[in-house]
């Protein structure tokens, strides 16, 4: 009986996405009814109010365009920043990997609102005291640093996995070639290496755009913040919260549907 | 003008990291427990085989996965009022020992939902990795659904994902700081307070990022402790000649 | 005359679009030892599988001991403690030690207590000739030691039919031997037994009846002696041929 519905629907993918569809506006609207009764999604949510959630405040870039912006920024600086530090610990040369590994496991061992909280009013400290001087940063700045901070230790995590997943026959096989190490590292392992790594950096992008909601406790106005900012407002948390958890769902799980999409492009590269 | 160093603000302080750890420890214990507890069984209902159930565990995990834990955790507290909903939760803050029942109860709520559809995947993948044949073996000597599933394939599937568990586990103990947003006053919280306190903000994160290692440390550790005598031996550790 | 223990009728099963099992009409005694043989593909396995309900079907009848697997109201748990099967990559319980994957069945299903089925457990064990490993895990023994254990499990819970899925197909070939005789054993005690096996040789020695399959029919029924001397079919002949000169 299961095999049959499940193949069903397999095959009449649109009929799915509506079954899928009409569920979940049953089972919101009943949620909707029984928890809070005298939602009113209109009044909170007008055009204006919209738009500085998506767009933030005129000529300053703000709200939804400001998360994008922020994981995107942030997802290329740690993926530098992380590759670097990926490949050092592997070396095993122990002047590289003893600080990276530190690195690491510091920055993987913290929590990620305390490293935020850090950056932002710690750093102008340091540098005025370590280097006379006197550095202010604005919010964002410090939101992009602190990200690319523990962003780059769970991708060099990653690409330390994805480094050690190459089998040591290709090594050998490289070697024989009469490759020295150097040729061997940057032509055979590393394209190999990246390749496998794609799925883990993909949903780690994912991870990174939810966790923009955090920069909320240094005031950048992102998605999140702008939208408490209309709730200290008008405190129709109920209805604007709705709004912001439904948008955050839409784009991460298209994102992750999206990078699911790229795996198995690549898994199709992979095992042909 | 050089930055002097006061450590000793943490001893005169030392009341704020005990509270605050106490209630990062009882934030992490409960949303350990429950996430294991709910995770496992959403995961269970991934893979049933049942069209509906299964579709009921992807909702699930798709929703609870892709909200951001901030956004679920005000979500909770700023929507509702927990303790007229649910009194009995003004019964059980008050015997843990915690106070601000409202704060406490949403971010709770949200490390639970939000973990437990990590735990879920993690199951099911553990399942799933599972030769077919341990089921179909089960099924063959008489064992229902149930059976086969307690005795043979869910002890070996959370062996094989202890692992991945465990991280989860470690990320939820860092996680819990979201809950200061609320102001659930936990260890995170408690750097900010000091710093603002005392403009030692440097010695109180050094010492709160050590009372996160110690908890995230003994976490793996008793994990590994558990893998080691609670649960089953996979074919590598058992040894033997072959 | 001896009941029939299974009774299939008709059986049709579609993979999707693909028919895997055409119109099987194949029915077993009590005390009779059936040899299933054919090439890869001719819905052997299938077919065997059907009988404990590890596959479904899509239409036709399936008697097993008299229950009908189609009817809702069956007891399917009931149903398969009746019958055993032994699979070709055995499928021990790689996290219970031997004694306990032959023991669990009788403790959790027929709710014998421990020291009851840890006697039948060494008993059977002996009988598979392997009663020092009962404290061993799977992962430790070879595979004709697994497989015997295997069988050892099967019968702990005392089916009226054993079914076999191609049991030494995954063996190194030394070791077929020692569960080929244990099955010979089986036999000879008046087990009742579906195999589905390449093993001609043991077809030949055991067998009461050989069933050959091919394209998800039964293409042929015969005695050993006849479908070996004297094949009737041309698929049957050519399967034959085959085999001789592997």
């Amino acid at each position: 009986m299961n095999e049959k519905i499940t193949l069903y629907f397999a095959k009449h993918k649109v009929l799915f996405i509506l079954l899928n569809f009409t569920y979940i506006i049953i089972i919101a609207k009943t949620f909707q009814m029984l928890a809070y009764p005298d939602a009113d999604f209109g009044s909170a949510l007008t055009y204006d109010r919209i738009h500085f959630m998506l767009f933030g405040l005129e000529d300053e870039l703000g709200g939804l365009v400001l998360t994008f912006y922020l994981a995107f920024v942030a997802i290329i600086l740690s993926f530098i920043g992380g590759s670097i530090l990926g490949i050092a610990r592997w070396s095993g040369v122990k002047i590289f990997s003893i600080p990276a590994t530190m690195f690491i496991e510091l920055f993987r061992a913290l929590p990620h609102i305390m490293v935020i909280f850090w950056v932002f009013f710690a750093l102008p400290v340091f540098f005025g005291v370590f280097f006379g001087i006197k550095v202010t940063s604005s919010a964002l700045t410090s939101a992009i640093i602190a990200f690319t901070l523990f962003e780059s230790a769970h991708i060099a995590e990653i690409v330390r996995a994805g480094l050690n997943s190459i089998p040591k026959g290709q090594f050998e096989a490289a070697k024989t070639l009469g490759m020295n190490s150097w040729q061997v590292f940057i032509h055979i392992i590393l394209p190999q290496a990246y390749r496998r790594m794609i799925p883990s950096i993909l949903s780690q992008f994912v991870s990174l755009f939810k966790d923009t909601s955090l920069v909320y406790v240094i005031g950048v106005v992102e998605f999140f913040r702008a939208a408490t900012i209309i709730n200290n407002r008008i405190y129709m948390s109920f209805e604007l919260l709705s709004f912001v958890a439904i948008i955050y769902f839409l784009c991460a799980f298209t994102l992750s549907k999206i990078a699911g999409q790229l795996e198995k492009k690549v898994e199709k590269q992979l095992n042909s | 003008m050089a930055y002097e160093f006061d450590w000793t603000v943490l001893i005169t302080y030392k009341q704020l990291l005990i509270d605050g750890f106490m209630m990062t420890l009882k934030l992490s214990i409960i949303g350990i427990f429950f996430s294991f507890l709910i995770g496992s069984l959403i995961g269970l209902l991934r893979v049933s085989g049942n069209f509906f159930l299964s579709l009921a565990g992807t909702y699930y995990v798709e929703f609870f996965r892709n909200i951001p834990l901030i956004v679920q955790m005000f979500f909770i507290y700023f929507s509702f009022t927990l303790t007229d909903a649910f009194p009995f939760l003004e019964s059980f803050g008050n015997s843990i020992g915690v106070e601000n029942h409202n704060e406490f109860f949403s971010a709770l709520i949200a490390l639970i939902t939000y973990t437990s559809t990590y735990i879920a995947e993690a199951v099911r993948a553990g399942i799933q990795s599972l030769p077919k044949g341990q089921m179909e073996a089960a099924k063959t000597i008489g064992m229902n659904y149930f059976q086969s599933m307690y005795y043979v394939v869910f002890p070996q599937a959370i062996k094989m994902v202890w692992g991945p568990i465990t991280s989860q586990f470690l990320n939820l103990i860092k996680n819990s700081s979201l809950a200061m947003t609320i102001g659930v006053a936990e260890l995170t919280f408690q750097t900010q307070e000091i710093d603002s306190l005392t403009f030692r903000g440097f010695e109180a994160a050094t010492a709160v990022t050590i009372l996160y290692l110690v908890l995230t440390l003994g976490t793996a550790y008793f994990m590994s402790i558990i893998n080691k005598y609670a649960l089953v031996k996979t074919q590598s550790e058992v040894g033997g000649t072959r | 005359m001896s009941k029939n223990i299974i009774e299939m009728k008709n059986i049709e099963k579609f993979y999707d679009k693909f028919h895997a099992l055409k119109d099987i009409n194949f029915s077993v005694k009590k005390g009779e030892i059936v040899v299933v043989c054919g090439p890869s593909g001719s819905g052997k396995s299938t077919m065997i599988r059907c009988i404990n309900k590890l596959e479904d079907f899509s239409s036709g009848t399936l008697l097993v001991d008299g229950e009908d697997l189609k009817d809702s109201s069956t007891n399917i748990n009931k149903v398969r403690q009746k019958t055993g099967m032994v699979f070709q990559h055995f499928n021990l319980f790689p996290h219970k030690t031997i004694l306990e994957n032959i023991t669990i069945g009788p403790i959790q299903v027929k709710k014998m207590s421990k020291v009851d089925a840890d006697k039948l457990g060494m008993k059977l064990l002996e009988k598979v000739k392997i009663p020092h490993q009962a404290n061993k895990y799977p992962g430790e023994l070879s595979g004709g030691q697994q497989q015997r254990v295997a069988i050892a499990r099967t019968l702990a819970m005392e089916p009226d039919v054993i079914l076999f899925d191609e049991p030494t197909s995954a063996l190194d070939p030394e070791m077929i031997n020692e569960v080929l005789d244990v099955m010979k054993s089986l036999a000879i005690e008046n087990y009742t037994i579906v195999c589905v096996t390449h093993e001609m040789g043991f077809a030949k020695e055991v067998a009461d009846r050989i069933v050959f399959m091919a394209d998800g029919m039964i293409i042929e029924e015969d005695t050993p002696e006849e479908f070996f001397t004297n094949p009737q079919t041309k698929r049957a002949q050519q399967f034959l041929s085959e085999i001789i000169n592997h």
